[in-house]
């Protein structure tokens, strides 16, 4: 089954400066959020594989709109992350039928890359609920200058019977990142976490 | 019905960001001197969920800088969020789920939470959403520390359990 899909929406921030600081290159963030319709609001439904095959195709379509978004190629994406937002006639454990079984390995296939965990967050909430998704590094979890977040919002998301899944990517870590820990330059890329 | 109840708790703290209003370039040193809070809200959290540190399973931590602050001050949160549910929970291996930004008085929050002892553990990713309504103000930061005493209610798509944790490496 294919997502019945009634909107996208991509954010792009571009921090250019911080704490009255020029940050050059400019630190940039793309986050790609599809506004589909929830096939099993409503009612209690035990299997959910049609929205583990949506998460699958949203996979694909929102890494390629976020990555697009940044004007680059997808092995120059530096951290990512997923959320899901479910309208209130749907279930929590809808979000994670979308995100958890199957929407990683597209998101890693338009990357190129991606041994670490994608960070991911998920609600339940109203029309214009707030969604964070979290940052971290693609192939290293631990690359403390890339732990971040994105807010994503959409006034008139998600209706009562819509889920709001989203995937954000970057081109870089936090601006002024100054907290130590290990960083880019240190990753080994054995074990997704350093 | 769920078959356990499952209960989530935050535990927020709203501070003074000593480094609000200018740039300054070392503030590494502030994560030591938050650690004695980390602990404190760690120890609140597993009070609130009743007492036994051994009920908890999952976590996560969140922070969110008032104005005058740079999104950067929300990372020193870090290492004595997480030093602090680890020392309470004696020794949990996966990486604390995490998320932060800037954001004026009644910001929310949506705290990332993942399994305790293995990332992996699908039925244990959710996230938990807080805000205070009068914080952070220009020159504070909120300050957020999340556990869970189990997975999602009526968990159903597959992946890891956590039954099936080998406890190595975090991750499975």
């Amino acid at each position: 089954m294919k997502a019945k899909i009634r909107k996208i929406a991509t954010f792009v921030e571009e921090t250019q400066r911080e704490m009255d600081r020029e940050i050059s290159p400019p630190a940039r963030r793309a986050a790609a959020v599809a506004v589909i319709e929830n096939p099993y609001a409503g009612k209690y439904v035990e299997d959910l594989s049609e929205l583990m095959a949506i998460g699958e195709e949203l996979g694909e379509l929102l890494t390629a709109r976020a990555v697009a978004a940044l004007g680059i190629e997808g092995p120059a994406a530096e951290s990512y992350g997923k959320a899901a937002a479910v309208g209130e006639n749907g279930e929590l454990e809808h979000a994670a039928a979308i995100l958890h079984p199957k929407l990683g390995t597209p998101v890693r296939r338009v990357l190129g890359t991606g041994a670490a965990l994608i960070p991911s967050s998920k609600k339940r909430g109203g029309m214009g609920v707030v969604l964070d998704i979290p940052l971290g590094h693609k192939d290293a979890a631990f690359v403390r200058s890339h732990f971040d977040g994105m807010e994503v919002r959409i006034n008139d998301a998600p209706r009562a019977n819509e889920i709001m899944v989203a995937i954000a990517v970057t081109d870089s870590g936090r601006p002024l990142a100054r907290v130590g820990g290990l960083t880019k330059d240190q990753i080994k890329g054995e074990d997704g976490l350093r | 019905m769920a078959e356990k109840p499952l209960r989530r708790a935050a535990a927020i703290a709203v501070i003074r960001n000593p480094f609000a209003g200018s740039y300054v370039a070392n503030i590494e040193g502030f994560m030591e001197d938050l650690k004695p809070l980390g602990l404190e809200m760690a120890r609140q959290l597993v009070a609130a969920l009743g007492g036994d540190a051994k009920a908890v399973e999952g976590y996560g931590k969140g922070a969110v800088v008032g104005s005058a602050g740079e999104l950067e001050h929300g990372a020193l949160w870090h290492v004595p969020g997480g030093y602090g549910m680890r020392e309470v929970l004696g020794g949990a291996k996966a990486i604390v789920a995490s998320t932060k930004k800037v954001g004026g008085p009644g910001t929310r929050l949506d705290v990332p939470i993942t399994h305790i002892n293995a990332s992996y553990v699908r039925s244990h990713f959710d996230s938990m959403e807080v805000g205070v309504n009068d914080a952070p103000r220009a020159d504070e930061l909120l300050l957020a520390l999340v556990m869970t005493t189990g997975a999602r209610v009526h968990a159903r798509v597959g992946g890891l359990k956590a039954s099936e944790i080998k406890g190595e490496d975090g991750l499975c």
